[in-house]
């Protein structure tokens, strides 16, 4: 059985997307625990994944239909994927069991089905992409991802759908930019699977044909994952979906994109190659400089927490770019380590917001006022992830930063390591206005919310979400130099080992 | 100057493309963006069918009875090339969803604001 999961840990969530809505028809009391079936199932199939992997100490390579790989569709399992692949899969899981009764307030019991159905087809995109190892099918994917995503994101408040069909109009031209970059590839080299693809390219001669093809490919991906010049739908298209949604969309879609750009970089860089586009990555370096205070600035300057949090994701998805423009072995390590750290302290950051939201109601800065006094807890768990993105040691936010900062000076790059400095000490005047707010701030007797009175439970479903995410955090933290030394390492392509 | 003649299919696949882009970003309609959006991705389409075709090549099916064990291998010239146009298959339904997705949020759009005109909406938005 266990040969067959990697393409299981797609084709389960797809098939259970079809039977949840369909099942959800006839009696909406089986959708959400279907839809929790499918996210333990998917988090031990992932895990057993990981331990093959590790026992194995080789690639698993799954043929779909048995068809060998030039031809066929390759499925691929690495040190790359498979670590990422079961954060997408435990945050997923504590993101169901966390969001459970701000879907029924917010959705409500009608549309349950078709809410769940579109989440587990994204969550299908998101494994998809993750686990595929050919560029046809990686295109397919991200499409299935997204239209899921401009789906539930439209469910929102006036003028989600608005911000959702912008939204689809973006991430439109994003996959039509990779699927025109592929077929330039394909062309060249006749292969569409990664690996093979991998072993054709260096050999190619230099051409426009290749590098507009690479650069397409690379611009396609970098619309998709939000990236400066081409971020406009984000902030809109999250701030306006219901708040379930963003904290399912935030913490994985855009890194799951950032993956796929160093999958495909990986393809590239070898020493004649990756001399030639040299230009292209300090281009790039200069865009996340930009994007990174940008990103930390808008928060700062935002009323509404949700959209601050926002521009906070802008920012720490813009860390990866800007190590990827080292093209050195730390810049490398470091974008790797902060695309899964990331995915932790976003997805936290983004369920304590949802708590405070289902507990209180609050969304602007100024009703943060006091929340110390009612969810005690949370604010914890919060300050906890705000120390981690801001860089704090023991958390895991401090060693992805601390990568890409040995990666950035190597290359003697001063201006972009000031640059990851000092957006975190931006990130330090964010966060502290928010637990200033929280902790030393009276009750504010105005803004009395829903359920403003009631002081939170210490233990609670929500709660102990949250305190996995947090404990997640530390020991990301921790075991940073095991994850780097045994998993990351093995990662990278042979290049960096002359 | 042989662009013209044996290139004419790019040609006409870069034109589509730059129309595509532009109805994208500069039409204010969100109709007109959607159009655009349409023709962006059949220019996409017209690119990968052009990579496939050939001149004077035929189906690539390989003519042969049951139970002919040895069937004549001709030259792999006179054939086209099939997988770029099996990849436009899936292309096509990623396109055709696309589009449905995108007249549903426009008739949600219709609904709520009264006008899909881009400008209107966000003063709307923005008075609230």
């Amino acid at each position: 059985m266990s040969e067959h999961f990697p393409s299981l840990i797609v084709t389960f969530p797809l098939m259970m997307a079809f039977l949840t809505y369909i099942f959800g028809i006839f009696s909406k009391k089986l959708v959400y625990p279907l839809t929790l079936f499918t996210a333990i199932v998917c988090v031990l199939m992932n895990l057993k994944l990981f331990m093959i992997l590790l026992e194995k100490n080789s690639p698993i390579h799954y043929f779909l239909g048995g068809w060998e790989p030039p031809w066929g569709i390759e499925y691929v399992m690495d040190y790359l994927n498979v670590p990422l692949l079961c954060s997408i899969s435990i945050i997923f899981l504590l993101l169901t069991l966390l969001t459970k009764e701000l879907v029924r307030t917010e959705i409500g019991k009608e549309k349950m089905h078709l809410f769940y159905a579109l989440i587990l087809l994204q969550y299908t995109g998101l494994q998809g992409v993750t686990a595929t190892g050919d560029a046809f099918n990686l295109y397919v994917l991200i499409e299935i991802m997204s239209f899921s995503a401009y789906g539930i994101v439209a469910l929102g408040r006036k003028g989600a759908e608005f911000f959702a069909f912008r939204y689809m109009i973006i991430g439109t031209i994003g996959a039509c930019f990779y699927l025109l970059g592929v077929g330039h590839i394909y062309i060249l080299t006749g292969s569409l699977n990664l690996i093979d693809l991998s072993k054709h390219l260096p050999l190619l001669s230099w051409s426009y044909a290749l590098i507009s093809g690479v650069l397409f490919l690379i611009v396609g991906i970098l619309i998709k994952m939000a990236f400066f010049p081409f971020h406009v739908w984000l902030p809109d298209a999250y701030s306006y979906s219901p708040a379930s949604v963003s904290a399912y969309l935030a913490p994985l879609s855009t890194k799951v994109a950032a993956y796929v750009l160093i999958r495909l970089i990986f393809l590239i860089v070898t020493p004649v190659f990756g001399l030639k586009l040299r230009p292209v990555f300090d281009f790039l370096g200069i865009l996340s400089a930009i994007a990174i205070m940008f990103g930390a600035l808008m928060a700062i300057a935002q009323k509404e927490i949700r959209r601050s949090l926002c521009y906070i994701v802008l920012s720490e998805i813009a860390y990866v770019v800007i190590a990827i423009s080292a093209m050195n072995e730390y810049g490398f390590k470091g974008a790797i380590l902060h695309i899964i750290n990331d995915m932790f302290m976003i997805s936290c950051l983004f369920c304590v917001w949802c708590l405070v939201y289902l507990r209180t109601g609050n969304t602007y800065l100024d009703e943060w006022k006091g929340l110390n006094e009612i969810l005690p807890y949370t604010m914890v768990v919060f300050v906890i992830c705000a120390l981690s993105i801001i860089g704090v040691p023991p958390l895991c936010g401090f060693f992805s930063k601390w990568y890409i900062l040995l990666g950035l000076l190597a290359q003697k790059k001063w201006l972009f390591s000031a640059v990851v400095l000092a957006s975190g000490l931006l990130n330090v005047v964010y966060f502290l206005r928010l637990i200033e707010k929280a902790y030393f701030f009276g009750k504010d007797k105005k803004n009395g919310g829903l359920n403003h009175k009631k002081r939170e439970k210490t233990i609670s479903i929500e709660n102990s979400c949250l305190y996995i995410l947090a404990f997640f955090l530390l020991f990301l933290g921790i075991s940073s130099n095991y994850l780097v030394e045994n998993i990351i390492n093995n990662a990278l392509p042979k290049v960096f080992f002359r | 100057m042989d662009l013209f003649p044996t290139k004419f299919n790019y040609l006409v696949y870069a034109l589509l493309m730059t129309i595509g882009l532009y109805g994208m970003v500069m039409k204010r309609n969100l109709m007109k963006k959607l159009i655009g959006m349409n023709i962006f991705q059949w220019s996409i389409i017209l690119y990968y069918i052009s990579i496939g075709a050939k001149k004077g090549a035929t189906v690539p099916v390989i003519p042969f009875s049951m139970g002919e064990k040895n069937f004549a291998i001709t030259s792999h010239l006179n054939y086209v090339n099939p997988l770029p146009h099996v990849l436009m298959l899936t292309a096509i339904v990623v396109g055709v969803a696309t589009t449905g997705i995108a007249l549903a949020l426009l008739i949600l759009i219709q609904r709520r604001h009264g006008t899909i005109e881009e400008d209107q909406i966000i003063e709307k938005l923005k008075k609230k």
